[in-house]
């Protein structure tokens, strides 16, 4: 009765130790999900403000034709036009961790301009959002300048 | 005697170590299911606080930029009049609201129908386009619309 007592407690010792395993491999592949969740969602965030924030831009770029302006209408200040770095927040920051290019075609015509801009926002070496806006300004000058 | 009390204290251990073993085994489960709600609730909280604000703000665009005229009203929201309707958009109480009424009546904000989940809402006038912002939450969004 003894003996038989024993080899029940190693057994059940065994089918735990078995079961710890397991529960600790699939321990990693659960908080490697939810991290790669945690990831999406946060990407997902970034993406929206960047949407809204290229929206904006393109904006104030078809009222003005300019890309300076429109810099300083969305952010509120003078920003220079290139290796512009921004934080979560999309607000300026020296070595931000989402960058903003623009790049702007002008296309005179004898009845005005129209001008083209293309907003591309990157995060960690990837294209966050992109987007393509054009404005049209006539000579008699832009709405806003 | 002596035989049969060593054989007590060896399955004694043996069970012990098996109950530590499972009592292990339920603490492990427990910080799983915690870092499990944890992060599930960040997301789910991330996510509505994000759709509210993004939702809001996208209803309030499109509404001004199909706007014939728009009246700024002193309680961050506005007036917008589009065929011979005004419909009148503030936020009030945690929520953002629409009212309509025939153009030329009297509006208050009062009553009106819920559109969707927003702490507050300011639409403002800068250099020749409306500049809406919504705040759910922790999340503040804004974006600008080019003015009719």
């Amino acid at each position: 009765m003894i003996l038989l007592n024993r080899k029940s407690n190693i057994l059940l010792f065994a089918e735990m130790t078995i079961a710890l395993l397991f529960f600790v491999i699939s321990f990693a592949v659960m908080i490697r999900v939810f991290a790669a969740a945690d990831g999406l969602e946060r990407r997902a965030q970034r993406r929206e403000k960047a949407v809204l924030c290229a929206q904006s831009i393109a904006e104030a770029y078809s009222v003005s034709g300019d890309t300076g302006t429109a810099l300083r209408l969305v952010f509120g200040e003078d920003i220079p036009q290139e290796d512009i770095t921004l934080n979560s927040e999309l607000v300026p920051e020296d070595n931000g961790e989402i960058t903003l290019t623009l790049s702007e075609e002008k296309d005179d015509t004898a009845a005005g301009t129209y001008s083209t801009l293309s907003i591309r926002f990157g995060y960690s070496g990837e294209e966050l959002f992109s987007l393509d806006c054009g404005a049209y300004i006539p000579r008699g000058g832009a709405a806003v300048e | 005697m002596k035989f049969r009390s060593e054989r007590t204290l060896a399955d004694t251990a043996s069970a012990v170590s098996s109950m530590l073993l499972f009592v292990l085994f339920a603490l492990c489960m427990l910080m799983a299911v915690a870092v499990a709600a944890d992060t599930y609730g960040r997301i789910e909280k991330g996510y509505q606080q994000s759709f509210g604000s993004a939702s809001s703000i996208k209803y309030v665009a499109n509404k001004l930029r199909c706007a014939e005229n728009v009246t700024l009203l002193d309680n961050g929201g506005a007036a917008v009049e589009s065929d011979g309707m005004v419909s009148v958009i503030w936020c009030s109480g945690g929520e953002l609201y629409e009212k309509y009424a025939p153009a030329g009546g009297e509006i208050t904000t009062q009553g009106g129908d819920r559109i969707s989940s927003a702490d507050s809402l300011s639409i403002t006038e800068n250099g020749g386009l409306y500049v809406i912002t919504v705040t759910a939450g922790e999340e503040t969004s804004s974006v600008m619309v080019r003015r009719g």
